[in-house]
C-alpha cells in the first residue's frame, strides 16, 4: 500500500498543467494611394511593392513559462483585388527571456496557417513589417484590405 | 495485486505524467487588419510643350491652300483608374476666321478615338472630344497626336500667332 502510495506521489509530482500562452498583436496598417504613388507619372501604374514601416506592428509573447513556441499567421478575411498579396515579416526579435527565430523574410500570407517565426520563453516588442505587391490602376478605386490572425501554439 | 501489477500501474502514469509535463502550449490567437485606399488617378501628360510652327505656304492653282500637318510630332502618355473616361482638348483662343485648326489623338490600349476633331472653336467652355471609352489603365506607348491646319484664301495672310491647347481627362458622358 506505502508503495503504490509513493509511486502515485511521483507520478503526480512529475505532472504539470497545460501552459496556456498568450499572443497579442498591437498596430494595423493602413495605406491611401493616388497619384504620387505612380512610379513615373502619366503613363506609368502604381508603384509595387509598397512597404509599411519596418516597426509598424509588433507582436507580445506572455505566460509561456519559459516553454517553446511557434506562431502561426493566416489571412482570415480579405477584399484584396485578384493579384494583389500581403506579406509580414518581423524585424525585430523584441526583448525578454528566451529567444527567438525564424520569419525575418517576408512570408506571402494565404488562407491557410504558415509557420512565421518560433521561439521560447516570454517576448515582448516583436516589430513587425507589411508588404503588399501587385496593386494597379486596372483595380480601379476603392477601399482593400485583409485580417490577419496570428496564433500561437 | 501483486509487485508486478504495480510496476505496470506505476509505469503506465509515469508515462503519462511525462507527457502532460513536456511542457505543452495552448493555443491562443490575435487578430490583426491590414487596408489601403485607392483614390480617383487621372493624369496626362504629353512628350513636348511645343508642336513648332505651322505654315500655309503653298497651293494648287485653282484650289484652296495645301493643309499642313506637324507630322504626328507628339505624344501623350496617360494613367487612370476610371471607367468610361475621356480625352477632351481646348484651345487658348478660337482660331482667326476661316482657319481650321485639327488635332487627332491615337486611342491607347483602351478606349476610340473620334478622329480628326476641329478644335478651331474649343475655347473656354466648349471642349471637343478627342478620346472616348478610356477604362483603367497606364499607357505611355504610341499615343500619338497630329495637329493639323487649314486656311482659306479668304483668312489672307495671317501674322504669326499662338494658340495653347490643353488636353483634359474627363468623366465620359
Amino acid at each position: 500500500m506505502l508503495k503504490r502510495f509513493v509511486l502515485f506521489a511521483i507520478c503526480l509530482a512529475s505532472m504539470q498543467v497545460a501552459q496556456a500562452a498568450d499572443i497579442s498583436v498591437f498596430g494595423n496598417w493602413s495605406e491611401t494611394l493616388g497619384a504620387a504613388d505612380l512610379v513615373g507619372g502619366a503613363g506609368t501604374d502604381i508603384r509595387s511593392p509598397i512597404t509599411s514601416g519596418a516597426y509598424q506592428a509588433t507582436l507580445d509573447l506572455s505566460n509561456t513559462d519559459g516553454a517553446a513556441w511557434t506562431v502561426g499567421v493566416r489571412r482570415a478575411s480579405s477584399s484584396l483585388p485578384t493579384g494583389v498579396a500581403v506579406a509580414v515579416r518581423r524585424t525585430t526579435g523584441g526583448s525578454g527571456d528566451g529567444g527567438i527565430s525564424g520569419g525575418q523574410d517576408f512570408l506571402t500570407v494565404g488562407a491557410n496557417e504558415q509557420v512565421l517565426c518560433s521561439g521560447h520563453g516570454d517576448r515582448s516588442g516583436i516589430g513587425l513589417q507589411f508588404r503588399l505587391t501587385g496593386v494597379s490602376v486596372e483595380q480601379g478605386t476603392g477601399g482593400f484590405g485583409a485580417t490577419l490572425v496570428y496564433r500561437v501554439y | 495485486m501483486n509487485a508486478r501489477d504495480i510496476l505496470k500501474i506505476s509505469a503506465l502514469m509515469a508515462a503519462m505524467g511525462m507527457v502532460v509535463s513536456s511542457g505543452a502550449i495552448a493555443g491562443d490567437s490575435a487578430q490583426q487588419t491590414l487596408n489601403y485606399q485607392v483614390s480617383a488617378i487621372n493624369e496626362i501628360s504629353v512628350s513636348n510643350a511645343s508642336v513648332g510652327t505651322l505654315i500655309v505656304s503653298t497651293a494648287t492653282a485653282g484650289l484652296q491652300p495645301d493643309e499642313v500637318d506637324d507630322g504626328g510630332a507628339t505624344s501623350y502618355s496617360i494613367t487612370t483608374n476610371g471607367t468610361g473616361k475621356k480625352i477632351t482638348a481646348t484651345i487658348s483662343e478660337d482660331m482667326p476666321a476661316n482657319m481650321t485648326l485639327s488635332l487627332q489623338a491615337v486611342a491607347p490600349t483602351v478606349g476610340s478615338s473620334e478622329g480628326k476633331v476641329d478644335i478651331s472653336s474649343a475655347s473656354g467652355e466648349n471642349a471637343v472630344d478627342l478620346v472616348t471609352g478610356i477604362t483603367q489603365v497606364a499607357d505611355n506607348e504610341g499615343n500619338t497626336l497630329t495637329y493639323y491646319l487649314d486656311a482659306d484664301v479668304a483668312a489672307g495672310v495671317v501674322a504669326s500667332t499662338e494658340r495653347t491647347v490643353t488636353l483634359t481627362i474627363e468623366d465620359g458622358s
